[in-house]
């Protein structure tokens, strides 16, 4: 019964995340119109943002561009931000947290004080710091969210390998004569899985809202291009007065974040024998 | 059976647990040597703290021993670099005290048992299935279970994994650190039956480790007995079972529980409690509870003596036998 009504959430989930890809990948055929115009009619005569309406199904911004085109185009970078940028940051946590764990010795020291570096440096600084150095792009800013994001997941990673290395079945593996690199693989790897795939979820929401606060100080995606996050900031000013700008994309930003979430829990357990046809 | 080289030959092995400060340290192992001959079972008993396990694993080099040799099939173990080492690893194999902590839960059994021959590279993949079967059929488990996941087993079944993975590479040697500890009282003679045909059949050598003195009187042909990081006596079961000679051992055998009435425990049953292994006892190391302890016990370490000439396999260490 349970595992019936996670699978039915689990398949809404999926149904969602379809459509926010799908939406992303054909912005081009599906906006009712270009994401960066704006529209004569798209103010009132006070100059006030429109409410969601016939024309403009989402309404329109605070410079009159229609707002459900610009939410369409903005999924394309926050998808990119919350996939790219949170996956290479997992890699490189999950790697770095994983041979410090289990070789430990120097060099587990050395990624381990690196890591606490990182994470004693305020993310945002450091954040600004690359992003100066670098044009800012979509790519540039996702590695660059990715640099400041790894910290905690290699923090998490790390204590968790240190447990797991120290259980008997990897004793046991290794009198089997095991290589460390299978121990790690086929034996740690499988049981950090449930802790990098919460992680994972997690971290998308964490990623598309620190895009936003870069884009918001200027350095994260250029405007007039559009993402999930710099649509809330840049509209922020007008929330009493038309919270839809404000609300409609940070509803996106927060279901992608739930369904993903949803369906991180269900690869959870599908992945964990221990765990099958105990719920039924 | 008896080749003339032994098969494991033990040599003054010393293991020190460092303490946090790095000055002086648990002393698990204190210089013990011996020697096993191909097909015997040696039984390695003593009270828990007193370095049996610790025994076993430095044996098997899972633990690097601080001193000491451990020459096995005519190699240094001690010497042999990893890569080396993780070779010799299929002809010495260990099954473990708790039969669900050492079998990686998220494996299902057929994955478990072919995973020493998918890690020397031992046959086909079709030939490692034909191979596991054999193996479930040996140790007595349907052959359906392959499928299924240690958590679906009982504790003498999830023994009988353990046991079927160690068979695998047919080992020269097998350390078995107390087996049939964590099993129901019922179950442990099943195991002990299985680990017994077994031997026969293959002609295994069983380096038994247990605290219980009856379990390891079913299995073992030799019995030594620890006491604080030493072998303080060690010869044939039945010598030691009926005649005793060190002070330890004797309070050890009386305090097996009987099984006719009237015939109560033959020796005092042991006063106090076992010292603490960072700060051993001078000379004798047990002899603060020892019933004969004499003025030089508290200041001389008794040596291991042959206490039957000849034959050189009754060894006790104890001043009472000078």
């Amino acid at each position: 019964m349970r595992t019936l009504l996670a699978d039915r959430l689990a398949i809404l989930a999926l149904c969602f995340i379809a459509t926010i890809v799908a939406g992303a990948a054909g912005a081009h055929w599906f906006a009712p119109f270009p994401p960066e115009e704006t529209f004569f009619d798209g103010l009132t005569l006070e100059g006030a943002p429109l409410p969601p309406g016939e024309k403009y199904w989402f309404g329109t911004d605070l410079l009159g561009r229609d707002l459900f085109s610009r939410v369409l185009f903005g999924a394309q970078t926050s998808l990119v931000i919350g996939l790219v940028a949170n996956g290479v940051s997992l890699l490189i946590g999950t790697l770095v947290g994983i041979v410090a764990g289990y070789v430990r010795g120097w060099v587990g020291t050395v990624l381990m004080r690196f890591t606490d570096l990182m994470m004693a440096f305020p993310a945002l600084l450091l954040a600004i710091a690359l992003a100066a150095l670098f044009t800012p792009s979509l790519w540039i800013v996702a590695m660059v969210i990715a640099m400041v994001n790894w910290v905690q997941v290699a923090r998490v990673v790390y204590s968790l390998t240190v447990t797991l290395s120290e259980r008997e079945f990897v004793e046991a593996v290794r009198s089997l004569g095991a290589t460390r690199t299978r121990i790690l693989f086929r034996h740690v790897l499988p049981h950090l899985l449930p802790a990098i795939i919460v992680y994972g979820t997690l971290g998308i929401a964490t990623t598309v809202l620190l895009e936003a606060t870069l884009s918001f100080l200027g350095i994260g995606v250029q405007p007039p291009t559009p993402s999930w996050g710099n649509i809330i900031f840049e509209n922020q000013s007008y929330f009493s007065t038309a919270p839809w700008l404000v609300f409609i994309p940070g509803a996106a930003i927060v279901l992608l974040a739930v369904s993903f979430n949803i369906l991180g829990d269900t690869m959870r357990v599908a992945l964990d024998p221990t765990l099958r046809g105990r719920t039924s | 059976m008896s080749d003339a080289l032994p098969l494991l030959e033990v040599d003054s092995l010393v293991k020190t647990f460092p303490n946090r400060n790095g000055r002086g340290g648990i002393h698990a192992l204190n210089r013990v040597s011996f020697t096993q001959r191909r097909g015997e079972t040696i039984g390695i008993v003593g009270e828990s703290g007193c370095g049996k396990s610790t025994l076993g694993r430095t044996i098997l080099q899972l633990i690097r021993p601080t001193s000491g040799d451990v020459r096995f099939l005519g190699k240094q173990l001690t010497l042999l670099p990893d890569e080396a080492l993780r070779q010799m690893r299929r002809h010495m194999q260990m099954i473990f005290q708790d039969p669900f902590a050492s079998l990686d839960p998220r494996m299902n059994v057929a994955s478990l048992i072919a995973e020493p021959l998918v890690i020397h590279r031992l046959g086909t993949a079709a030939e490692q299935a034909t191979e596991v079967a054999r193996l479930l059929e040996t140790v007595g488990l349907p052959a359906e279970a392959a499928k299924r996941y240690p958590h679906e087993f009982s504790g003498g079944q999830r023994q009988r994994i353990c046991i079927a993975r160690a068979l695998a590479l047919h080992p020269e040697l097998i350390v078995a650190d107390e087996p049939v500890s964590a099993l129901d009282v019922s179950i442990q003679s099943q195991i002990l039956n299985l680990l017994n045909v077994l031997k026969r059949e293959r002609g295994l050598t069983y380096l038994f480790i247990s605290h219980n003195l009856a379990v390891v009187k079913y299995v073992a042909d030799t019995v030594a007995v620890m006491y604080l990081g030493r072998i303080v006596e060690m010869g044939p079961a039945e010598q030691i079972y009926e005649d005793p000679k060190h002070p330890y051992t004797q309070s050890l055998i009386a305090a097996i529980p009987a099984l006719q009435p009237g015939s109560g425990p033959s020796a005092p049953p042991l006063q106090g409690e076992t010292p603490d292994p960072e700060h051993p006892p001078t000379g004798c190391a047990f002899h603060p509870r020892c019933p004969h302890a004499m003025a030089r016990c508290a200041t001389e370490a008794p040596k291991a003596v042959d206490i039957a000439p000849g034959s050189g396999r009754h060894a006790v260490a104890c001043h009472l036998h000078d």
